[in-house]
């Protein structure tokens, strides 16, 4: 059962050398603060969904640890803390959507809540589509339907990795607004991989700009813009400002990268 | 109306040519038809419906244990995966086993009674489950996989929760394969002193000269077969099972080092010698025929009749060699040429598909001595015999295969304007691949079991009739020196296949390779 | 030994015993010793003399309770005996000779078969009457059964070079449709299947031209006859008394025999043509003046000759009369 308690993360000289040779991660110093949602965004293949995993105990690291409040992450996943969304949606095609959010509970060996189920079902915007199965949703229901199993768990670390890449623009933004707040008072720890900058300002406190792979910290930038963001934060000023910093940052770590700038 | 029209169609034309066919060699005692068979039949419904009811009832508890047998074999695998790659080895090396041989060794074992017909149709069955569920079973994406791992849970739960229902329709696909197999091993089951069944009156058909009584045998034994298949079919479709990509998938072994691979192939040599050996200990058979490992040693190498030995077992195995592969290969040939011609001409499908069905459905050890007959004692009829066993898997798995060629790619070429045949070349015949490959590894001991049935039964040649008259004089070292030649023959083509595969699929097909 | 055997031998003796001891000698039930005769092929009248046994009660009546194992195309006949499943099996004197060699320790206990059923078989319209007609046709056989054809070519000094082999399965079919001009086969199968299709076959009995081997042979293990004589003589006295009343009435042994095995397919006609050409080949005048089952030294003699030209040695030890001794003095 996850306790209350928030849960930081700590990632030291983190690195991952791939069997084929490449190094996603190399030598990485990062932390997560407890309670607090951080996006990483980086280019194509930079290695963020492998320090995902890695955070995730899916992936052991060559050298370096993870550790979710001073424990590896493997034990923290026994106990049901963790919950992840991956960028295929992954639901069961033999399960209905109800089923399919239910199921994470079943595996994180948590009482049934169908309460919640239908709550999450309702929020991410599929009511009215508990029974049907994946096969008849479109490929952004079916993201939404992943996110509502990552959050069934009421998970302490959420993990989540490109979540939205299917959604369309407007119910992304929606999303934004009405997520952040379903896992700020759980205290949930949550890492957001995405692509999008204008994404990362509207859902983290915090966005870390990593380089090409491997990934290395290019910059470190806090998002001090308050909750709920509606979708009209995007046109102010403020936002703009980070966005621009954090797409400066992005473009300056692919120019650094010799292997990159040589193409 | 109209679709019963076109259902009834085909089998009618399929009915008359049959009719035809008898009536032009009447007199000759070779084949009945329809008409014959019908009297027969009218004239003795008790005799078959008492013949049938023993056959199926050792066939269906045979088809119940070795799908059992599968399935947990599979789940022990799939809690412990080290020793995935020895159960299926030791499973590959028990399906090789030719049932001629293990048959009267089985009845010494178990006495009177239905065990060596029920563990027949067992043998014959659960290889054709087990490889499709395992493939099944690690067709999942890893994605499902990472999901039941973040959340802290372990194979078991994996198994519970996302692979043993993601493997469903793989289990169906390769039961209703099974499921004719089934019918054969208890059959040839019955060849061992059963007192009862569709087996023993074939015999005693044969030898009457009853060709009525045989035909009416084979009808019954196919009907049966298409019943069987055509029903564990609509119970997949009854269950709403989407159809598996590829039902017999290629085995995934660790490529691993040289050494490494010698060192598996010992330690899967070693665990057999140890099961054969230690079994035979185990259960106290008598060594006048359960012959031990240093047996057939001493055999072959200390005794003073040794070079005898040696060339009678390598002159059997030449003049099966010669027959098998023929028709091994025109089966593989016809079966992908038939699903191919089909895919161009679908219109034909409706008349050849049940034809295919039929033809595959009639036990070997009815149709050996009849298609000998047919087609003479030469090496015609045995390597149509041959090719008829491969082909029928070949042609169900082609097919299948063909309509795996993805859509999106097949729309680009049609919006190029390209033709039936340019997709099939580009797009259906590369998608082909990975089903044509898996039949062709089924297909060798399904060739060398027909092989060596045609062989005894009727051509008195090769190492059919070898393992017969070795048991009938009481030579059981050279049974079971046979047997050990046709089971590591059967595995070694099965591994030359699969290494052909492997290479090939890398080219054409590599995410069935990966992993 | 084996310890299926030991087992039982210990549990009969144990059950045995209790019987004895409580007083329970005239409930035959309590006495009755199992015991298992392996025949050497499907059902029919060729072993009609053991189905009247059992049918009479015979076996009964002598403390048995015998279990009549088929045989068929790819049965064992020899292990069962070997390992103690069967007490007495069905095998020719070539099989049993063969068997004898590769270590099991087996006796001739009587020879069902006086003269051997082998024949040439042949059409009315081609017949091949003696061995002098051999050369030049094609007789069809499985392979495997050459060397009783070489037996034959030898003792009628024969080539069996200018003989065409034709491999057939076993079956008249070959013969019918003019593949071949002879089969080898039995005077007891497929001529009566060709019979009974309306088919007249022309028959040479290779027993008429020195193939003297003895056929459907009894075997037991010496262990057998040495801990077990009682059970063998009972055994073998019900036999001869089962074939000597199915030769008094062969119509009715085929009778008992299709309603004895009603899933066997067999058919009356077949069986009662079976049954009238079988018994000739059992009886002879040796068994008419010493009974069922019979031999002397000089039909040892000869055997052992043929078996020589069929490549086996074997000695005079591999027969033993004593069973059928005390079968019919008694």
């Amino acid at each position: 059962m996850p306790d209350s308690a928030s849960l930081s993360i700590t990632c030291a000289g983190l690195t991952k050398i791939h069997d084929n040779g490449v190094a996603a991660v190399d030598a990485l110093d990062l932390r997560f603060e407890a309670g607090r949602t951080t996006a990483l965004i980086g280019p194509s293949g930079c290695g963020k969904s492998t320090l995902l995993r890695l955070v995730a105990g899916l992936d052991r690291p060559t050298t370096g640890t993870v550790g979710i409040a001073g424990l590896p992450p493997v034990q923290q996943a026994r106990r049901g803390v963790i919950s992840m969304a991956f960028q295929d949606p992954s639901l069961l095609p033999w399960l209905t959507l109800r089923k399919n959010v239910a199921l994470a509970r079943k595996l994180a060996r948590q009482p049934a809540d169908p309460r919640l189920v239908d709550e999450l079902i309702a929020l991410v915007g599929l009511e009215g589509f508990q029974e049907t199965r994946p096969a008849a949703l479109s490929g952004g229901m079916r993201q939404r339907a992943a996110i509502a199993r990552a959050l069934a768990t009421r998970p302490q670390v959420l993990l989540l990795d490109e979540p939205f890449g299917a959604v369309d623009e407007l119910t992304r933004r929606q999303l934004a607004r009405d997520l952040p707040p379903l896992w700020q008072p759980l205290g949930t720890t949550t890492l957001l991989v995405t692509h999008s900058v204008d994404e990362a300002v509207l859902l983290a406190d915090r966005i870390v700009v990593l380089s090409p792979r491997p990934a290395r910290v290019v910059a470190d930038l806090p998002v001090p813009l308050p909750h709920p963001r509606l979708p009209q934060l995007t046109e102010t000023p403020a936002f703009r400002r980070i966005a621009a910093r954090a797409l400066q940052a992005l473009a300056q770590g692919v120019g650094d990268n010799p292997a990159l700038a040589a193409q | 109306m109209t679709a019963l029209a076109r259902r009834a169609g085909p089998v009618l034309l399929l009915l008359l040519l049959w009719q035809l066919a008898a009536t032009a060699t009447g007199g000759q005692f070779l084949l009945a038809g329809p008409a014959e068979v019908a009297a027969w039949l009218s004239d003795n419904p008790g005799l078959v419906g008492r013949a049938l009811s023993v056959t199926l009832a050792s066939a269906a508890w045979g088809f119940l244990a070795g799908n059992l047998a599968a399935i947990l074999l599979v789940a022990a695998a799939m809690l412990w995966p080290p020793v995935l790659g020895l159960l299926t080895g030791l499973a590959l090396i028990v399906f090789c086993l030719p049932l001629i041989a293990t048959g009267p060794i089985l009845r010494v074992m178990m006495g009177p009674g239905d065990g060596p017909q029920v563990v027949l149709a067992a043998l014959a069955v659960y290889y054709t489950t087990l490889i499709p569920l395992l493939a099944g079973l690690r067709a999942v994406p890893s994605a499902w996989i990472d999901l039941v791992a973040c959340l802290g849970r372990g194979h078991l739960a994996q198994l519970v929760h996302v692979r043993a229902r993601a493997a469903l329709p793989y289990l169906v696909a390769g039961m209703q394969i099974a499921a004719p197999a089934a019918f054969l091993g208890a059959m040839v089951g019955e060849f061992t002193g059963a007192e009862r069944g569709m087996g023993v009156l074939t015999v005693r058909f044969i030898r009457d000269l009853n060709t009525a009584a045989l035909w009416s045998l084979a009808s019954i034994a196919a009907l049966v077969s298409i019943a069987v298949y055509l029903g564990v079919g609509a119970a997949g479709r009854f269950l709403r099972l989407e159809r598996p990509p590829v039902i017999l998938a290629p085995p995934r072994l660790p490529q691993g080092s040289a050494g490494r691979r010698l060192g598996r192939a010992v330690l899967l040599a070693g665990a057999t010698l140890v099961l054969w050996w230690g079994g035979m200990e185990a259960l106290g058979l008598n060594p006048f025929f359960a012959k031990r490992p240093p047996d057939l040693f001493a055999a072959l190498f200390l005794a003073p009749d040794a070079g005898a030995t040696w060339q009678a077992l390598l002159q059997a195995a030449a003049q099966t060699a010669v027959f098998v592969l023929p028709g091994y290969l025109a089966g593989l040939a016809l079966g992908t040429g038939l699903a191919v011609a089909l895919s161009l001409v679908p219109a034909l499908s409706g008349l050849v598909t049940p034809l295919a069905i039929a033809l595959r459905s009639v036990p070997v050890v009815t149709t050996a001595p009849l298609v000998v007959l047919l087609l003479g004692q030469g090496a015609l009829g045995t390597i149509a015999l041959v090719a008829l066993m491969v082909f029928f898997p070949t042609f169900v798995a082609c097919q299948h295969g063909l309509q795996q060629a993805p859509g999106q790619i097949l729309d680009i070429l049609r919006s190029h304007g390209a033709g039936r045949v340019p997709q099939m070349r580009h797009v259906r015949l590369p998608a082909m691949l990975p089903a044509f490959f898996a039949s062709a590894r089924m297909g060798v001991p399904a060739a060398i079991l027909a092989v060596t049935v045609v062989e005894w039964l009727a051509t008195g040649r090769g190492l059919g009739n070898l393992m017969t008259l070795s048991a009938s004089l009481s030579d059981y070292t050279m049974l079971w020196l046979t047997v050990v030649l046709v089971t590591l023959a059967s595995v070694l083509c099965h591994g030359g296949v699969a290494w052909i595969e492997r290479r090939v699929l890398r080219l054409y097909a590599p995410e069935q390779v990966e992993g | 030994m084996t310890f299926d055997r030991m087992n039982r031998r210990d549990f009969l003796g144990a059950t045995a015993g209790l019987a004895a001891s409580a007083g329970l000698r005239a409930q035959a039930a309590w006495a009755q010793v199992p015991v298992a005769l392996q025949l050497s092929w499907l059902h029919s009248v060729q072993f009609a003399g053991s189905y009247i046994a059992l049918d009479r009660g015979w076996w009964r009546e002598a403390g048995l309770e015998v279990s009549l194992l088929q045989g068929g195309p790819n049965a064992p006949v020899e292990p069962p005996v070997v390992a103690g499943n069967a007490l007495v099996g069905i095998s020719a004197a070539d099989y049993a000779a063969a068997a004898v060699a590769q270590g099991a320790p087996f006796r001739i206990i009587g020879v069902a078969m006086q003269k051997n059923p082998f024949v040439i078989a042949s059409l009315a319209d081609n017949p091949i009457a003696s061995p002098a007609d051999l050369p030049g046709k094609r007789i069809g056989m499985a392979v495997s059964n050459t060397p009783v054809l070489q037996a034959l070519c030898s003792l009628n000094g024969v080539d069996i070079a200018a003989v065409q082999i034709v491999p057939t399965q076993y079956s008249a079919q070959p013969l019918v449709a003019g593949q071949v001009d002879g089969l080898l086969c039995w005077e007891t199968d497929l001529p009566v299947a060709m019979a009974i299709q309306g088919i007249e076959a022309h028959t040479m009995l290779m027993a008429d031209h020195g193939y003297a081997l003895q056929s459907q042979t009894y075997v037991a293990t010496v262990d057998s006859l040495a801990t077990r004589r009682k059970e063998l003589v009972a055994l073998m006295a019900g036999e001869a008394r089962g074939w000597d009343a199915c030769r008094a009435d062969t119509d009715a042994a085929a009778e008992l025999t299709v309603r004895m095995f009603p899933d066997a397919g067999m058919d009356l006609p077949t069986q009662q043509l079976q049954a009238r050409r079988q018994v000739p080949l059992m009886f002879s005048d040796l068994t008419d003046a010493h009974g069922f089952g019979w031999w002397t030294d000089e039909t040892v003699e000869e055997n052992i000759r043929i078996l020589s030209l069929l490549g086996r040695t074997v000695t005079r030890d591999l027969w033993d009369r004593s069973i059928l001794e005390d079968v019919h003095a008694g």
